[in-house]
């Protein structure tokens, strides 16, 4: 399988809860990563064009406010399923990592 | 309209038009929210979306698929590179024939542009002709036609360097030499660093088929590799750096090959070569204006047949898909 992106992976993240538009994707990505991804707009809808492509995630609607327009995203359950994955990679890489540090001796300093 | 949004809009023209009309209005929401109260444009912002408009533009000249990206990205280092040996060439053989007119010799003993040795008329064959023709192949998408091309200047400068055939004029001419760096021999090479790089990149280019490409076009990487082998020349870099630099920004910001965009990218280039560099180097100004003066001959001829090669449907000349 292939590694995901660090925006795309926080981009899936923040719609785990339920459509969003661009500017409240990046918020919660900024959010979910405590405040270490902070998505520029170009490579947030970059991200977006490709997941889109990929189907992993879908227009929800679209909806004007104040002017502005504004499209809504949400996951499709294979983007969810694509997420759940990567996340499972992530954990398990940290977990190889997290268990031999507790077993190893510390190196001298 | 805020400083900002004038900025952002100026910005998201890096993008194709039609992804614009698509996406554009949507994407300045998203600033504007981002924007909050602020005047000024965020600088993060304006330079992830220049980044992310080229590469959209990339994305779709090269076909979308990384094979393709690979195979475009080596042709347009190699076209560049072509492009660059060919002015080279020519400044050299200005040079040259300036020299002969003043009764004169090429005034550095140790070193000439050019180790194609063979004089006159077989030289211009050689080390320009060649070279435009091979670039010619690949705006046609003829990756193999452009390595032949490429083959006959590249077998004469093996076989003189290899001390099989001594070219008249060969005195002073320079070839690889032992216990020197790689980069020091590659300036002593000249031309055949010129040849032998975008031959490679095409070869490399077209035997992607099957394995994986890379993630981006390798067109960006041939800006680096092009500085790098102008810094090994100081005339190249003084010749060859802006219009090129500018040449790669225009065919991207075009999101297509565009020969038009070429000359006028010469055209900006021109008058900062001959009005700016003299002075701020203190050099004579006569040498910058041979300099240009046959660089200039040299892409407007390229861009010419670039504008009869690339016709509609040509391997390189796909339109936004």
């Amino acid at each position: 399988m292939q590694t995901m992106r660090e925006p795309t992976y926080f981009t899936l993240a923040a719609l785990l809860d339920g459509p969003l538009h661009g500017y409240a994707i990046t918020k919660r990505a900024e959010a979910v990563s405590d405040g270490r991804v902070r998505l520029t707009a170009g490579t947030l809808y970059a991200a977006l064009d490709r997941l889109l492509g990929q189907g992993l995630v879908e227009v929800d609607g679209e909806e004007v406010v104040d002017g502005r327009a504004r499209r809504y995203y949400r996951l499709t359950p294979s983007g969810r399923r694509a997420l759940a994955a990567e996340a499972a990679r992530l954990a398990d890489a940290a977990a190889v990592v997290v268990t031999r540090m507790s077993q190893a001796p510390e190196p001298a300093a | 309209m805020t400083a900002a949004e004038r900025a952002y809009r100026l910005a998201l023209r890096a993008y194709p038009a039609d992804y614009r009309r698509e996406r554009g209005c949507e994407i300045l929401a998203t600033l504007a929210e981002l924007q909050g109260g602020r005047t000024a444009p965020d600088v993060r912002e304006l330079g992830g979306l220049v980044a992310a408009g080229m590469s959209e533009r990339g994305r779709r000249v090269s076909g979308g698929g990384r094979a393709g990206m690979w195979a475009e990205g080596c042709a347009l280092g190699a076209l560049l590179l072509l492009l660059l040996a060919a002015t080279a060439s020519a400044y050299a053989l200005t040079w040259d024939l300036w020299y002969a007119r003043l009764g004169m010799r090429w005034p550095i003993a140790d070193y000439s542009p050019t180790p194609l040795a063979a004089p006159g008329l077989a030289r211009v064959l050689a080390a320009t002709l060649l070279p435009l023709a091979a670039a010619f192949a690949i705006c046609r998408g003829r990756r193999l036609v452009a390595l032949v091309a490429l083959a006959a200047p590249l077998a004469a400068t093996a076989l003189y360097l290899s001390g099989v055939v001594g070219f008249a004029g060969a005195a002073g001419y320079q070839s690889w030499t032992p216990g020197q760096s790689w980069l020091e021999n590659a300036y002593r090479l000249g031309t055949a660093t010129f040849l032998a790089a975008p031959a490679a990149l095409l070869w490399v280019g077209g035997r992607t088929d099957g394995r994986p490409a890379m993630r981006r076009s390798l067109g960006w990487l041939a800006l680096p590799a092009v500085l790098a082998i102008m810094h090994l020349a100081y005339w190249a870099t003084t010749v060859t750096f802006w219009p090129l630099g500018i040449l790669v920004l225009a065919w991207f910001l075009a999101g297509r090959w565009s020969p038009h965009l070429a000359v006028a990218a010469f055209g900006v280039a021109v008058p900062v070569l001959v009005f700016i560099l003299p002075t701020a180097l203190g050099a004579p100004e006569y040498e910058y204006a041979v300099a240009v003066a046959s660089g200039a001959a040299v892409l407007a001829l390229a861009s010419l047949i670039s504008a009869l090669a690339f016709a509609p449907g040509t391997e390189l000349d796909r339109p936004p898909v």
